[in-house]
């Protein structure tokens, strides 16, 4: 795959045509082979690494003039550091299995046009003392290197995370299994966000049609073809989202207490639905599976011309449950048919917001984000713009 | 069930709270959970499964925004500001 990647953008193409070691890892495009003088005056070879920016898999302008360099420093034939690239020496990890040695900074006054540019200049200045030594010394190697990207979730790389160095972060994602219970208004939302993280599986559950409704408050802009096939929430999600992550199972059914063994095996689960007599069940089961959850609601009214209501996200963790069954923060009730037609007001910014909470909320969880009070119930209160914290773990 | 502890506020002191935004008078020095959602609902339906989210501000310091939940009570101030809703659309 990573050839594949390599043929489509024409500078990368160039690297490897002119028979350079070109490799793409992690997201980061390396060189290897670079022959170089040490300080011990010996010839050695080491591997230039650079971040990769690109637009659609085709690389753009270099992000940065930065180059790293695996290996000792580059020296002059009197064994000199070479000082034209000399910028930082200290071991940085840049991703899982990515430890580099040095940075060097060498900027050309408007930065360099491609990577064809920037990788063979460094490569100049390294190799110079090397190649007039030994005229058999270059990196032009003419090695195949094959890169195995296959076991990615994504159809195409998270260069957000590599870009901005995150990686490692991102990483702790990579062993979760996540099942969404309901994927109506914020169960959507929940999708969307989760969908752009590397996490291994997301199990998606509902029974209900998509219908015009719907569509004001998912994510993105359903067509009226579309509508008009009356497709199932979970059917028309995964086809979106299938675009970007690999690993989504539409399972068209509720969770009710008959089948809540469909939640063995997951390793957090946000819970979506208005149903609250199948929550009881639900809960239940992940509290004896030991499995952490978000449960997120609103209540939204309307109040003379305006709407105003409270926006809320409770956690569930190994650590801490009892605060849901103490203070009665989960309403286990279905709503009676009066309040259906009277108060099932859901706004999409507010679906957005209940379901960006409660992915923040899952990220603390796995140490993604630092977390420091462990809030459990976390609630906004729209017509005081307030944000509240309760059930702290103590 | 026991007798309630009634501090009504001094003579002739009424708090204009808000309720769900609408201006309520409340003539105790404390308004507890339950009495929160009778003034937005009309009444206190005493069932376990059914659950209600209450949170205030612009309450008197030391704590001036909080939530409330069944049992607890918070001392109330003019212009106190109460939101009261059944928080369980998704």
């Amino acid at each position: 795959m990573s050839n594949a990647l390599i043929n489509r953008s024409s500078d990368l193409k160039k690297l490897r045509d002119a028979g350079y070691e070109v490799e793409i890892r992690g997201g980061f495009l390396l060189v290897r082979s670079v022959p170089y003088f040490n300080q011990e005056k010996k010839i050695l070879t080491g591997t230039l690494v650079s971040e990769l920016t690109f637009a659609g898999e085709r690389t753009v302008q270099p992000g940065t003039h930065i180059v790293h360099f695996i290996g000792e420093h580059p020296c002059n034939i009197d064994g000199t550091e070479i000082t034209a690239i000399k910028h930082e020496s200290r071991p940085q990890r840049l991703a899982e299995d990515l430890v580099v040695d040095h940075s060097f900074s060498n900027k050309p006054p408007s930065g360099y046009p491609d990577y064809y540019e920037k990788m063979t200049r460094y490569i100049e200045i390294i190799s110079a003392p090397a190649e007039s030594l030994d005229n058999k010394a270059t990196a032009k190697t003419f090695k195949v290197i094959i890169s195995n990207e296959s076991d990615s979730v994504f159809q195409y790389f998270d260069s957000n995370s590599s870009r901005a160095s995150i990686d490692l972060i991102s990483d702790k994602l990579k062993a979760q299994k996540i099942g969404i219970i309901g994927v109506g208004g914020t169960g959507s939302y929940v999708l969307d966000l989760v969908a752009k993280t590397p996490v291994s599986e997301i199990h998606i559950f509902d029974r209900d049609e998509f219908l015009q409704h719907n569509a004001f408050r998912s994510p993105g802009a359903a067509s009226i073809t579309k509508l008009e096939q009356k497709p199932l929430k979970v059917d028309y999600l995964k086809g979106i989202y299938s675009k970007m992550h690999k690993q989504i199972f539409a399972h068209r059914c509720f969770i009710t207490s008959d089948n809540t063994e469909l939640l063995v095996g997951l390793t957090f689960v946000f819970i979506c639905m208005d149903k609250g007599a199948a929550k009881k069940a639900i809960i239940e089961k992940l509290e004896t599976l030991g499995i952490s959850f978000v449960d997120v609601g609103m209540g939204v009214e309307v109040v003379d011309d305006r709407l105003l209501g409270i926006v809320r996200t409770t956690s569930s963790t190994a650590n801490k449950r009892d605060h849901i069954h103490e203070n009665r923060l989960i309403s286990l009730a279905d709503v009676t048919e009066k309040d259906d037609y009277e108060e099932n007001i859901q706004i999409a910014d507010l679906n957005a917001l209940n379901a960006s909470l409660a992915v923040i909320k899952w990220k603390k969880n796995v140490g993604y984000y630092d977390d420091q009070k462990k809030e459990h119930n976390t609630t906004y209160t729209i017509n005081v713009g307030m944000l509240l914290n309760d059930d702290y773990e103590t | 069930m026991q007798e309630k502890e009634v501090e009504t506020a001094a003579k002739d002191e009424v708090f204009t709270i808000i309720v769900n935004g609408r201006e309520k008078k409340w003539m105790e020095k404390k308004i507890s959970f339950r009495q929160a959602v009778e003034l937005a609902y009309g009444s206190f339906e005493d069932n376990p499964n059914i659950s209600y989210t209450v949170t205030y501000s612009d309450g008197p310091r030391p704590k001036s925004e909080g939530r409330l939940v069944d049992g607890q009570s918070v001392k109330v101030k003019d212009g106190m500001i109460f939101n009261v809703k059944r928080t369980d659309k998704s």
